[in-house]
């Protein structure tokens, strides 16, 4: 340890006091990642429309937290939807160069939005389910 | 805190009396990751079944044995029991978070 003070818990069958940081369930010069929130919710997106940009959650934090993003979305080039939720931000092209999907996720003191657009598919209306974690963690 | 019992580690520099949460190394109230799986997977589905959608990485990589790198893959997918569509091979690291 860094100090000559802290916490250490080691797994099962490893001394403690020797035990290398793969072999440590907790070590105090090791910031857990603490979980402020975690929402879902789900929007909807008409594909070659303007796009959405929903607020998934608002904070209090009064900085910029560390967040991150799955999302169940439409693809275009599949013209199918995904039942299933990927990590996002998620951007892909065609080989045409024409935008199919454009996600991006942005935060700020107060808010976390996830933006989001699709073209070149069946031109309908398409559900956009999410869940997001949001720590406690400056997001630097 | 909410109740009079707990622990707090602060970072070194800060209070645990008076530190914002981001400033502390652990909070006993606050919920924090908890792995259910690390490891593997070459078989393109891992089943958790959690009855919910937990967080997740999935990296890819080179070899099981002898890996030369890991790189994030979005290609992934979760639903509420299974992690599916992973590349093989890959090393998955499910938490038992989720909603």
């Amino acid at each position: 340890m860094n100090n000559n003070y802290g916490v250490k818990i080691s797994k099962p069958g490893v001394d403690v006091v020797n035990a290398g940081l793969k072999d440590l369930y907790f070590h105090s010069n090791y910031p857990l990642l603490k979980i402020y929130d975690i929402v879902s919710g789900s929007t909807s997106l008409t594909d070659g429309g303007a796009g959405f940009n929903v607020q998934v959650t608002q904070h209090s934090l009064g900085y910029e937290p560390k967040a991150e993003l799955w999302a169940a979305y439409y693809d275009p080039f599949l013209n199918t939807e995904i039942s299933e939720y990927e990590l996002m931000p998620l951007t892909e092209r065609s080989s045409g160069g024409v935008i199919g999907m454009f996600y991006t996720v942005s935060k700020d003191l107060s808010e976390i939005r996830f933006l989001g657009e699709t073209y070149g598919g069946d031109s309908a209306s398409h559900t956009i389910n999410y869940y997001c974690v949001v720590y406690y963690d400056e997001d630097l | 805190m909410e109740y009079d019992y707990g622990i707090k580690i602060s970072k070194p520099g800060y209070s645990a009396h008076n530190a914002e949460k981001k400033d502390l190394i652990i909070l006993s109230q606050d919920d924090a990751h908890k792995v259910l799986y690390k490891g593997f997977v070459t078989s393109g589905s891992y089943t958790h079944n959690l009855n919910k959608r937990p967080v997740f990485y999935c990296f890819t990589t080179d070899s099981t044995t002898s890996p030369t790198y890991f790189s994030l893959t979005k290609l992934a997918r979760s639903s509420t029991t299974q992690i599916v569509n992973i590349p093989n091979p890959s090393y998955l690291v499910i938490m038992r978070e989720g909603i």
